[in-house]
């Protein structure tokens, strides 16, 4: 791992959350689809560290995201940035404008079954994924 | 020549690719694919029954366009779907229907959950790939099987293991 890499690393006990813009990633009982962890287009799985942020305050920047977009913001599904860590993969804090605690979950491994491996494990951990807020979906 | 196919037979195999180039193998194999679409229909033995087709058509109809899941995931493929009925035109009959979804790289997958710790998705790929990842309890498997037009029996194992008929 690169200085900056370091600089940027994410610790194991922070708490993660992806955002959920898709019905269809959620199961009837709101367990999540291992579908919603899967890293393409990019390399990398955006997601927004919970750090200091009140509940309220995570909805928020779901909804700026899903505004952004003209989509429905489902729901949120948390995790912690030590399952990442279990698989090999690296949680790296990568800030932008309208969200400071957005970060990367990279290094994931090139094919398709191992993806699908680390997507069901970290899908395991979320349990039920949270429900947006009436006002925000 | 009369053929005569019971419908265990049909239960038994998934859809069987013909290996011969006779008019008997192709008329066998022609019907063997007649009676399993009749099969298919059917509300109890068959997929198609279920309405699965209609689900499946629907997910791909949602993910056709590009950033269908808000994070620039890629549109499901025309080939992506036709290969996803075949796959499901191969499985055995009987067969608890799957939940269908898509991935952002453009796959389409069937997922069949009984709880987090015992679960498989299968994702159909335009390339006609099947990759696959099962959790059964501490277990785990996961791989890639070429889709040939028959159901691959790791895939159809580790479904029944999931979900015991």
């Amino acid at each position: 791992m690169t200085d900056e890499e370091t600089a940027n690393s994410v610790s194991s006990d922070e708490l993660l959350a992806r955002f959920i813009l898709y019905k269809r990633y959620l199961r009837q009982d709101w367990t999540v689809k291992p579908d919603a962890f899967i890293p393409h287009p990019w390399p990398d799985l955006s997601v927004t560290r919970h750090l200091q942020l009140h509940d309220a305050e995570l909805w928020m920047i779901g909804r700026t995201v899903a505004r952004q977009i003209a989509k429905a913001l489902h729901g949120r599904a948390d995790f912690s940035a030590a399952v990442a860590r279990q698989h090999k993969l690296l949680v790296v804090a990568a800030p932008v404008l309208d969200n400071p605690n957005h970060a990367n979950i990279t290094n994931w491994p090139p094919d398709k079954p191992a993806q699908k491996a680390i997507a069901q494990e970290i899908a395991a951990s979320v349990g039920k994924a949270r429900k947006a807020p009436s006002d925000m979906s | 020549m009369i053929l005569e196919m019971t419908a265990s037979a049909l239960l038994t195999y998934g859809a069987l690719a013909s290996q011969g180039n006779s008019d008997t193998a192709r008329f066998i194999a022609e019907q063997l694919q007649s009676g399993r679409h009749h099969l298919q229909d059917s509300q109890v033995l068959g997929l198609y029954g279920k309405g699965v087709l209609n689900d499946l058509f629907q997910v791909y109809e949602e993910c056709l366009t590009p950033n269908w899941d808000g994070y620039g995931a890629l549109p499901v493929s025309e080939t992506a779907y036709i290969l996803a009925q075949q796959f499901l035109d191969a499985l055995p009959l009987g067969m608890p229907p799957p939940s269908f979804g898509a991935e952002p790289d453009g796959h389409l997958t069937m997922e069949w959950h009984h709880s987090v710790r015992r679960t498989i998705s299968v994702s159909v790929s335009p390339e006609g790939e099947l990759h696959y990842a099962a959790i059964l309890g501490s277990n785990k498997a996961y791989g890639t099987e070429v889709f040939y037009g028959e159901a691959p029996k790791k895939i159809v194992d580790l479904i029944y293991e999931v979900i015991p008929s």
